[in-house]
């Protein structure tokens, strides 16, 4: 099912919006020493939606690193709990 | 060993091989496939060394040598001198939520094994004193580092289990570009690392819950990024699972509780400038529960956090969860 007709993930992603902008999370307003950055690889969710959010975000060690989009492509790794 | 090529990217096909070892899976892509063999050789050997230095399952193992001195200085390699290193920056970086001490304290509840040992009815292993009651012997603080010779207080067995993978991942990321000049990915039980040049559009990685196949849909919520380079780690608690004396228990153990932290967070992901720091951030911040999300944002960090009932958070530029994938 996609996220975008989940009441649960709608829920949850409103929550934290609510919160950051309301200051309780001010961690983006941090942003901007361009230390590391992710970006969603275009949405491949049921409904095929691209999604190209990019960001750059900050890391106490202060060095660089990126993380940007991707177009769609198979993982070729995964990340998860071990 | 299973190896394949792959073009998911760009014009030049990426190369990967996967194996167990350490009791996880060990992904390694790169981006030269000629230099594929030549990498795995490298990975393997560096996985050796580690196993044979860091693990606490191992009877003939450095660790457990030192961990057996008695409270007598030791003499160490330099592998588990950095490995010991990494552990108490890690304790020191998160006051203390990540605690190398805590070795006799899995043991009591019954993680003596290497994971992948542990069949599933031995999952719910008797323990043989009983009725366990945990005590503090010692804490990271009372470690000591002195050039080469490492102290452990008396009856402490060190576990270097929380960061001695993303150790292991970026050194052998690094070494393996260094050595062969190409891009490369390194993944230990998702604990991934990248090094050397990246694929054009970065590299593609499945953000999950567990440990599930890459041609499978895994459950729950998950969401695939691309890596330019740095590290990437996910801490679960819905992954390696037991259970001791009738109760369930998972491997992040709060240190304050000495027991399997409580914590409104089934996953949380987080990218860093290495592997070490992003798992270092991932493991406190399921400890450290309601106050991880502040606490994440806080650093900057980008990070994807889930909740037991499948809620997705995302703080500092992580991806929104409009894309994310479900099943």
């Amino acid at each position: 099912m996609s996220s975008e007709h989940d009441p649960c993930t709608r829920r949850a992603h409103a929550q934290g919006v609510l919160r950051g902008a309301t200051g309780a999370l001010l961690a983006v307003s941090v942003l901007g020493a361009g230390v590391a950055s992710v970006a969603a690889v275009p949405g491949t969710a049921a409904t095929g939606t691209k999604t190209t959010t990019a960001a750059t975000g900050a890391s106490s060690t202060g060095t660089t690193t990126s993380v940007a989009a991707a177009t769609a492509s198979a993982p070729v790794a995964s990340s998860h709990g071990s | 060993m299973g190896t394949r090529t792959r073009q998911p990217v760009e014009a030049s096909p990426l190369a990967s091989a996967s194996w167990p070892a350490l009791g996880v899976t060990v992904e390694l892509v790169v981006t030269d496939p000629e230099v594929l063999e030549l990498a795995r050789v490298v990975l393997v050997e560096e996985l050796r060394a580690l196993d044979l230095t860091c693990s606490r399952f191992r009877p003939d193992s450095e660790v457990v040598a030192l961990s057996e001195a008695g409270g007598t200085p030791r003499a160490v390699s330099p592998l588990l001198r950095d490995a010991v290193l990494v552990a108490l920056a890690a304790a020191a970086r998160t006051d203390g939520d990540l605690d190398p001490t805590l070795g006799s304290t899995m043991v009591a509840l019954g993680y003596d094994r290497d994971f992948a040992a542990l069949t599933p009815s031995g999952r719910d292993r008797p323990c043989a004193a009983g009725v366990v009651r945990l005590q503090r012997q010692a804490c990271w603080r009372d470690v000591q580092v002195d050039g080469d010779r490492i102290t452990v207080p008396a009856g402490v067995l060190l576990d270097l289990g929380a960061t001695a993978k993303a150790f292991g991942a970026d050194r052998a990321a690094r070494r393996i570009a260094d050595l062969l000049g190409c891009g490369v990915l390194v993944s230990l039980g998702g604990d991934l690392s990248v090094a050397g040049e990246a694929p054009h559009n970065g590299w593609p990685v499945r953000v999950q819950d567990r440990p599930e196949a890459l041609d499978r849909t895994p459950l729950g919520p998950h969401q695939t990024v691309a890596v330019r380079s740095g590290g990437l780690a996910t801490s679960s608690t819905a992954a390696r699972r037991w259970k001791h004396q009738g109760q369930a228990l998972h491997h992040i153990l709060d240190p304050r509780t000495l027991a399997p932290a409580v914590s409104p967070w089934r996953t949380i992901t987080a990218a860093a400038p290495s592997c070490v720091e992003a798992n270092t951030l991932t493991t406190a911040a399921i400890i450290r529960g309601e106050s991880a999300l502040g606490w994440l944002s806080g650093l900057g960090v980008p990070a994807r956090l889930v909740t037991h009932a499948g809620g997705v958070f995302t703080v500092n530029g992580w991806p929104a969860p409009e894309g994310e994938e479900r099943s």
